[in-house]
C-alpha cells in the first residue's frame, strides 16, 4: 500500500491515458428524439427571441474564436452556462461577458488549449486583470466531462483555467484546477515572469549554440522532451541570457471566490494586504519570494491563519 | 504472479500493455524518493510535490522510449535529483510534467504530512552520518536511510555491489562506534 494513494491513483490515471493502446472514447451529446409538431414549436420561439431580444446580439452574432490549433487539436466548444458551484462563487462569471472578455488576448488564450481539456465555456470566457508588465491573465471554465478521453472526463469536478498571455514571446501553457480547489485557494496560481526582450533573446541562443557544438547540451527535437542537463551549463546559459539586463518583474496572480476581498502576503515583508478585483489578485514579487496568503473577508477579518488551508465551509455563501 | 512481485525491468516491459505496472513502480519506490527528498527539503509538503513531479517527469520518459539505459531505480534518482536541484534553483517546484500529464494538484491530509515527516531520519543519526569517510557515508545513505537496492547503488557509486555491501558494513560499524561514544 502506498503512503499517497491519491497521487498513486493520479498516476495510474496518467499511464492509463498515456497508453499507447488507449483510445478514448469519443464523447457524444445524446439526440433528443423529436417529437411531432416540436420542432416547429421550437423554431418560432428562437424567431422570437431574436425579434424581441433587440438587433445587437443579432448583429454581434455567437463569438466563435478558433479553440485550439493545429499542433495540438482543436477543443469543442459548448455554449452551456458553468456550474452552480462556479457561478455561486465567482461574481464575474456572473456578470456579462464584455467586448474586452472576447478580444485579441482571449483568442489568444483559447488557442493554446487541446482536446483533452475539455469544451471550452466560451460565453463565459473572463477577461480578470492585465498585470502592470501588460500580460493579461484570462479565466477560461471548461466542461471536461467533453474531454476527448474518457479517464479526464469521468471527474464530476468542474474545471477552471487561468491563462496568462504575454505581451510578446512564447505563452505558457494554461493551468487549470477543479472548482472545488480553486475555491479553497488550492487550484489557480501562476507566476509570470517578464518576456525576455530580444538582446536576452540573443544572449540566449548563441550560449544555447555554443554548449550545443561543445556538446554540452543536447539537440533536441521534441518541443515536449525532457534532457538532462548539468547544472553549469545551465548557470552558463542564464549568465548570458542575463548579461543584458535582469530577470524583470516577477507577479503571481491567484483566482480567489467571491467572499475574499483581500488578500495578504503573510511570507513578505510588513505582510501587505492586496485588494480583490473581479475574484483575481496581482502580486509583484521578488524572485524567491513566497505567494503564500491569507484570506480576508469584507469585514477585514482572517478567513484562514497563514499557511492554513481554507475549508470549503468557510468560504460557502 | 502479482504486479508487485515482478522486478523492475519485466514492470517495465509490461507498461507498454499494463498501465498499472507503473503503479507498482510507484508503490516501490514511493518511500525512497519521499525519504530521499524530504530529507533534503526538511518540507512534507515539497517533497510530495516533488515527489510527484518526478514520477510524472518519469512516466513521460518511458512513454516517449526515452526511459532509462541501465536499472530503473539509479535512474528513477536521478530524475528526483534534477528536480530538487531545478526546485532549488527555482525557488519552487515545478509542474509542468503533472501540468502535461493533466493531473491535479497533491493535496496532503494531515495524516499524510505526519507519515512524509516520519520519512525523515532523526537529526542527530544524520549528523553522526555526516561524520563517516565520504565513501562509507554515501553508501550508508543510500542502502539504510533510502533503502535502495545493492545492485542500484553499485551502479551509481560505480563500484561492485561486493565493495557496496563492504562500506556498508563498515559505515554501520562506525556509526555503533560513534554512538556508543556518546553514550559514554
Amino acid at each position: 500500500m502506498s503512503l499517497l494513494p491519491g497521487l498513486e491513483a493520479q498516476l495510474l490515471d496518467a499511464a492509463t491515458r498515456t497508453d499507447p493502446a488507449y483510445r478514448p472514447v469519443q464523447i457524444r451529446r445524446r439526440s433528443r428524439l423529436r417529437r411531432p409538431g416540436h420542432g416547429r414549436a421550437g423554431l418560432y420561439s428562437v424567431i422570437g427571441l431574436l425579434v424581441f431580444s433587440g438587433g445587437a446580439y443579432a448583429s454581434r452574432g455567437l463569438w466563435q474564436p478558433v479553440l485550439g490549433n493545429d499542433a495540438t487539436g482543436h477543443p469543442t466548444a459548448t455554449h452551456d452556462a458553468p456550474p452552480n458551484r462556479q457561478l455561486t462563487h465567482l461574481s464575474v462569471l456572473r456578470r456579462p461577458q464584455t467586448d474586452a472578455d472576447r478580444g485579441i488576448a482571449s483568442s489568444a488564450a483559447l488557442k493554446a488549449f487541446r482536446p483533452q481539456d475539455g469544451a471550452i465555456r466560451t460565453a463565459a470566457v473572463r477577461q480578470l486583470a492585465t498585470l502592470p508588465n501588460g500580460a493579461i491573465a484570462v479565466l477560461v471554465p471548461v466542461d471536461q466531462r467533453r474531454a476527448n478521453d474518457t479517464a479526464y472526463a469521468r471527474r464530476d469536478d468542474a474545471k477552471l483555467c487561468l491563462a496568462v498571455v504575454p505581451t510578446r514571446g512564447p505563452m505558457d501553457p494554461p493551468i487549470c484546477g477543479p472548482t472545488s480547489q480553486v475555491l479553497v485557494g488550492e487550484g489557480l496560481s501562476v507566476d509570470v515572469w517578464n518576456p525576455l526582450t530580444e538582446q536576452q533573446e540573443r544572449g540566449r541562443a548563441a550560449a544555447i549554440r555554443k554548449a550545443q557544438r561543445a556538446g554540452r547540451l543536447p539537440v533536441v527535437t521534441d518541443p515536449d522532451a525532457s534532457v538532462r542537463v548539468d547544472d553549469d551549463v545551465v548557470a552558463e546559459i542564464e549568465a548570458a541570457t542575463y548579461a543584458t539586463g535582469g530577470r524583470g518583474d516577477r507577479f503571481v496572480v491567484n483566482v480567489v471566490p467571491d467572499i475574499v476581498r483581500a488578500v495578504r502576503f503573510f511570507d513578505l515583508p510588513g505582510k501587505p494586504e492586496v485588494p480583490v478585483r473581479g475574484n483575481v489578485v496581482v502580486r509583484q514579487l521578488e524572485a524567491g519570494q513566497s505567494g503564500a496568503t491569507s484570506w480576508l473577508d469584507a469585514k477585514g477579518r482572517v478567513l484562514n491563519a497563514d499557511g492554513v488551508r481554507v475549508t470549503p465551509s468557510q468560504i460557502a455563501p | 504472479m502479482d504486479l508487485d512481485d515482478k522486478d523492475d525491468d519485466a514492470l517495465l516491459r509490461l507498461l507498454a500493455s499494463r498501465p498499472d505496472a507503473f503503479a507498482a513502480l510507484y508503490r516501490r519506490y514511493e518511500r525512497p524518493i519521499l525519504g530521499y527528498l524530504v530529507r533534503r527539503t526538511r518540507r512534507a509538503d515539497l517533497a510530495a510535490d516533488l515527489t510527484a513531479e518526478t514520477f510524472a517527469g518519469a512516466l513521460e520518459a518511458l512513454r516517449r522510449d526515452a526511459g532509462p539505459s541501465g536499472p530503473f531505480g539509479p535512474w528513477l534518482f536521478g530524475v528526483a535529483r534534477n528536480k530538487l536541484t531545478d526546485s532549488l534553483r527555482r525557488g519552487y517546484a515545478e509542474d509542468g510534467a503533472r501540468r502535461r500529464l493533466m493531473m491535479d494538484p497533491v493535496l496532503l491530509s494531515p495524516g499524510e504530512l505526519s507519515a512524509i515527516d516520519r520519512l525523515a531520519e532523526d537529526a542527530h543519526v544524520h549528523e553522526l552520518v555526516a561524520t563517516l569517510p565520504p565513501e562509507q557515508r554515501d553508501a550508508v545513505v543510500a542502502r539504510i536511510i533510502d533503502e535502495r537496492e545493492y545492485a542500484e547503488i553499485a551502479e551509481t557509486l560505480k563500484c561492485s555491489e561486493l565493495v557496496v555491501r563492504k562500506r556498508v558494513s563498515r559505515g554501520l560499524a562506525g556509526l555503533r562506534v560513534r554512538l556508543e561514544g556518546n553514550a559514554s
